[in-house]
């Protein structure tokens, strides 16, 4: 017994955890606990508006990226320690996995029912937003030329102009940013250019990072030109957004991350938590999160689609929404990461 | 001598009634099945005349009842109706005799001095034909006043006969009640004692041989009684 | 009368119901088996399909085993929307190249140190695993390079939910139009066994509107099956409609011989009324009581009459032994015989038939007391002896009632075989007469005949049947 809160302590002190916690006063039901890698800022107003519904619910909300979060779940569960509740991840492949693994407990309602069917996964999955990835350019940098509305056209400029696009595209370091990994494997699967536009960021000094902030950061600073694949509803949430940044949505096919939710098999208090994913779900938690929380909300009884990303229908090439499936198991193959580091490292390390 | 007639006709009851009161004998008559019934059951009888069809009880009814009690009062029945079933259902039942009206008066007489004579036989031990009386207590056969002297296996043929006056006797009837298993009779032994009774009381005494079926032995109806 | 039969829709629809039942059953196992195997056979396709291409990327990297795992090999897999997805590549000795490492093991596994020569065929197996009960491939391929060789297997498994699924699917799709079928035909058997059961509706509202009296034949058009039925019910009537035209004459007839001796008798009693001298008062009574004797005789014999006709169309038919019967009416009619002897000689110890032992009795008995009372009083003495004989004859008997009285004249013969005629003596006696003990010997498929007696008197013969 002894042995298991040394453990727990070890483990919320090794991790880069971050927990915030939201009490309640009043005729107390019950605590959730939330493991999530959205942040804490962005995910508030849906707690909070929960507890207007929810009243009783006391909620903790631990904030951890994909992978950590999906190890320390797994140790947790292997020990017999039951904290988590609820699994929040942008990594669908990893939350696709737990589900394989048999550490979900299924949900059935409403809500889950009027999800697209390539959102939900045996009713134990859930995707809950809409966020396809984008390629993001500085608008002042990109004035006067021509801006690749494709990623055919992006290789054909960089091969035009290998000098201005030198050191100044980014991406996200599939090594270390599992969304980025997630995105980059869909790419190998749906696009025929992918190996070609791979070889033309081994060209150009390819610039990666882990967090799609510091990305942002840079192209808005105008150190990065572009950036590919990023998740477009952070650059959409930035603030001057509209004055920095040039959003284009690749028209050969824009892949598109749905989040996904997941209620812990031996959840401490499940009847909650499936009240919680319920509310997720439901048209009001969708209309919080897509007017406060700046996610582009799922369900369909909201807005078009085109309203919901802000553009203009001729602006949009093929949406391919990842689909939760047993198809994303196969990236997580540990020999698959392995080749694919391969490749990457060599495209890193620089052709020339 | 009591006598019950239980018949609902007033016209046969009232004649039947008379002939017997004639004849000497005390005679009480119901007409309907209920109350005879309920006479019954406390008063005795010598004989009992019943009608089959009656009100309120029929006679078979009331006949069962009466040997269901143990009374064995000598009973002769009368119907109307001719099925041939009544007849020997009446039989079954327990009368002792049956007569379909109408009836011939003198057959009457005879069948009712048959059954009173053996009610006598029962009750007192004596049976009387004309001069000839049989007392059994006593062991004596008598006629008018003279002793009748007979061996034992006559008397104990006599004595048959009398207990079946008017009854058909086959010779096995006779012989198993007349010897035990150990006598040996010859195939005439009845012949012979039976001759021998007729010779010394045929006068008053019919034995009748019936060649085939047995004999049957009567009151001569040359008497009176 | 008969026991309650249970309606014949009931019971054939119900056995038709049970035998269904019976074969929905089996006919589920059997879908149920095969639906499952065809489901697998379907899905284990995918399955092996999904193996393949995995076996496809295999490859030797010096002495590492390598692997590319194509995304169609488990992405095929979601043809099987809802199930789980778990896979496994391992080489020699069973060390894991990558994937589930705790995948159970083909069951049943080669022999040791024995190694298939050929590429051998996929094989499946189902195996639980993480709580659920999942169907896996094995396949093996040998890698060879300079310097080593080997198998190396590759091993994907899936959970049964979308087999179960279909499998369910293929049972309905087989049960459905069965239970269809059924109740169609359980609902056609009611409804056709109602129909052919309407002539019956038909036979029953002709008879239920007759008149009482009304027994013409049944004209109702019905089908083969019922149609001795209705031939039997039409011979029942005629022969009722025989009866109830006996019972008429009868009536007609009786009616007719009562009343003129009643008249006769009225007449006399109002005579002996008006008649102031007793003697002749006296005389007149005699004669009164001598015809209400008679027409007592004549009631009697008319009822017996009936009651013999009655029975005899009855047929009261039964085994009985006619010595016994013989017997017993001779041991009736004796008492109160007077004087005349009678005798009873046959030369059969029994004598086994068939017939109506109350109907014979009472013949017999009416016989005998005939004699008895036509015998004559003159003469005593064996020579006067009323004889009742029985014989076997032919494959039956032959009773013969012997008196010594009158006889009865030749010509004479035929006619006291009618009814209500009474032969030429003027004797008392009651009971049938002859023409009623004809109709019994008739009825036993026998018959009487009246001859002279040697040495005067009358012999009533009657041949009987045996057993029949």
């Amino acid at each position: 017994m002894k042995r298991r809160w040394w453990w727990l302590a070890l483990c919320l002190a090794a991790l880069p955890a971050w927990a915030k916690e939201y009490p309640v006063r009043a005729q107390v039901e019950g605590t959730l606990t939330l493991y999530s890698t959205l942040d804490t800022a962005v995910f508030e107003p849906l707690v909070v508006d929960f507890q207007r519904v929810h009243p009783g619910i006391g909620v903790r909300y631990e904030n951890l990226d994909a992978t950590p979060q999906y190890e320390r779940f797994v140790r947790e569960e292997k020990a017999g320690i039951h904290r988590a509740d609820l699994l929040i991840s942008t990594s669908m492949d990893l939350q696709v996995k737990l589900v394989n693994d048999g550490y979900a407990a299924r949900h059935v309602s409403q809500s889950a029912n009027a999800l697209p069917a390539w959102a939900r996964w045996r009713d134990e999955a859930f995707g809950f937003t809409f966020e396809p990835a984008v390629m993001v350019f500085n608008r002042e940098a990109m004035k006067g030329r021509p801006v690749p509305q494709s990623r055919a056209e992006l290789i054909d400029q960089i091969r035009r102009d290998p000098a201005f696009w030198r050191g100044r595209i980014g991406t996200y370091d599939i090594s270390k940013s599992s969304v980025g990994y997630l995105l980059a494997s869909q790419d190998v699967r749906h696009s025929s250019e992918f190996g070609a536009l791979v070889e033309a960021f081994g060209d150009i000094d390819l610039q990666v990072e882990e967090h799609t902030a510091t990305l942002l950061e840079r192209i808005e600073a105008g150190e990065l030109v572009a950036g590919y694949n990023l998740l477009g509803s952070y650059a959409r949430a930035r603030p001057g957004s509209e004055r920095n940044f040039l959003l284009v949505y690749p028209r050969d096919h824009t892949l598109v991350v749905s989040r996904t939710v997941v209620v812990s098999k031996h959840a401490p208090n499940p009847e909650l938590a499936h009240r919680f994913l319920d509310y997720l779900l439901s048209v009001r938690g969708q209309q919080v999160m897509a007017a406060r929380c700046g996610l582009p909300p799922i369900r369909k009884e909201l807005d078009g689609v085109y309203e919901r990303l802000g553009v203009n229908e001729s602006q949009i090439g093929v949406l391919r929404p990842i689909s939760l499936g047993p198809g994303l198991l196969v990236y997580l193959d540990q020999e698959k990461r392995r080749q694919m580091f391969e490749v990457w490292r060599a495209i890193l390390g620089g052709k020339r | 001598m009591r006598i019950l007639v239980v018949e609902d006709d007033a016209d046969l009851g009232d004649a039947v009634q008379r002939r017997l009161k004639r004849e000497g004998y005390a005679t009480d008559w119901q007409r309907d099945g209920q109350s005879a019934d309920e006479v019954l059951r406390y008063q005795r009888y010598e004989l009992v005349i019943l009608d089959i069809g009656l009100p309120r009880r029929d006679g078979f009814s009331i006949l069962r009842g009466m040997r269901a009690r143990g009374e064995k009062t000598p009973v002769l029945m009368l119907t109307a109706r001719s099925e041939v079933e009544d007849r020997v259902g009446a039989l079954d039942v327990g009368a002792d005799d049956y007569l379909s009206k109408p009836f011939d008066f003198r057959e009457f007489d005879a069948r009712c001095r048959a059954l009173l004579r053996r009610a006598q036989g029962i009750a007192s031990g004596s049976t009387v034909i004309g001069e000839l009386v049989f007392d059994r207590t006593s062991k004596t056969v008598m006629i008018g006043n003279t002793l009748i002297d007979l061996p034992r296996r006559e008397y104990r043929l006599l004595e048959i006969l009398i207990g079946n006056l008017g009854r058909v006797l086959s010779k096995e009837d006779i012989s198993s009640q007349l010897f035990d298993f150990d006598d040996e009779a010859g195939a005439n032994a009845i012949e012979v004692y039976v001759g021998r009774l007729r010779r010394k009381l045929g006068d008053h005494l019919s034995i009748r041989t019936m060649r085939g079926l047995g004999y049957v032995a009567e009151a001569r109806t040359g008497g009176n009684e | 009368m008969s026991e309650r039969v249970r309606s014949l829709k009931a019971r054939l629809v119900g056995t038709m119901a049970l035998l269904f039942l019976a074969g929905t059953v089996v006919m589920y196992l059997a879908a149920r088996a095969y639906g499952l195997r065809a489901a697998d056979l379907s899905y284990d396709r995918l399955l092996a399909g999904s193996a393949l291409s995995i076996a496809e990327t295999l490859s030797m990297d010096g002495a590492r085993v390598r692997v590319d795992i194509p995304y169609a090999a488990l992405d095929m897999l979601s043809a099987a929307p809802e199930d789980k997805v778990f896979y496994r590549v391992y080489g020699p000795g069973a060390k894991t190249v990558t994937g589930y490492e705790d995948l159970p093991l083909v069951p049943a596994p080669r022999p040791r140190g024995e190694e298939p020569s050929e590429v051998p065929a996929p094989r499946f197996f189902d195996a639980a695993y993480r709580g659920d009960m999942v169907r896996f491939v094995v396949l093996g391929r040998q890698i060879a390079q300079p310097g080593m060789r080997g198998w190396v297997w590759v091993q994907v498994g899936q959970t049964r939910l979308a087999r179960e699924e279909l499998a369910g699917e293929l049972v309905l799709g087989a049960l459905l139009p069965i239970a269809l079928l059924t109740l169609l035909s359980l609902a056609l058997a009611w409804f056709g066994v109602g129909r052919a059961l309407r002539p019956l509706e038909s036979i029953s509202a002709d008879l239920a509107g007759r008149e009482p009296a009304d027994l013409h034949p049944l004209r109702v058009p019905v089908p083969a099956e019922v149609r001795p039925m209705v031939h039997a019910m039409n011979g029942f009537m005629r022969r009722l409609e025989g009866n109830m035209a006996g019972l008429r004459a009868f009536i007609g007839d009786a009616a007719h011989q009562i009343r003129t001796p009643l008249a006769g008798l009225r007449a006399q009693v109002q005579l002996a009324l008006d008649e102031d001298d007793p003697r002749e008062t006296r005389r007149e009574l005699l004669k009164i009581e001598r015809n209400a004797a008679r027409l007592t005789r004549l009631v009697n014999q008319m009822l017996s009459d009936a009651m013999v006709m009655h029975r005899a169309e009855a047929r009261h038919f039964e085994a009985f032994d006619l010595v016994d019967v013989i017997k017993r009416a001779m041991r009736e009619a004796v008492p109160m015989s007077g004087d005349v002897p009678v005798g009873f000689i046959s030369s059969v110890m029994r004598a086994p038939m068939r017939g109506d032992a109350v109907l014979l009795g009472e013949a017999i008995k009416n016989l005998v007391d005939n004699a008895i009372r036509h015998g004559s009083p003159d003469s005593l003495g064996p020579e006067a002896e009323v004889e009742v004989a029985l014989h076997a004859a032919g494959d039956g008997y032959e009773l013969t009632v012997s008196d010594r009285g009158p006889g009865i004249a030749r010509g004479d013969r035929a006619r006291v075989f009618e009814r209500f005629e009474r032969g030429d003596t003027g004797a008392p006696g009651a009971g049938l007469g002859m023409a009623i003990v004809a109709r019994v010997a008739a009825s036993h498929g026998g018959s009487v005949a009246l001859e002279d007696r040697d040495g005067g008197g009358l012999v009533v013969r009657l041949t009987l049947k045996g057993m029949q």
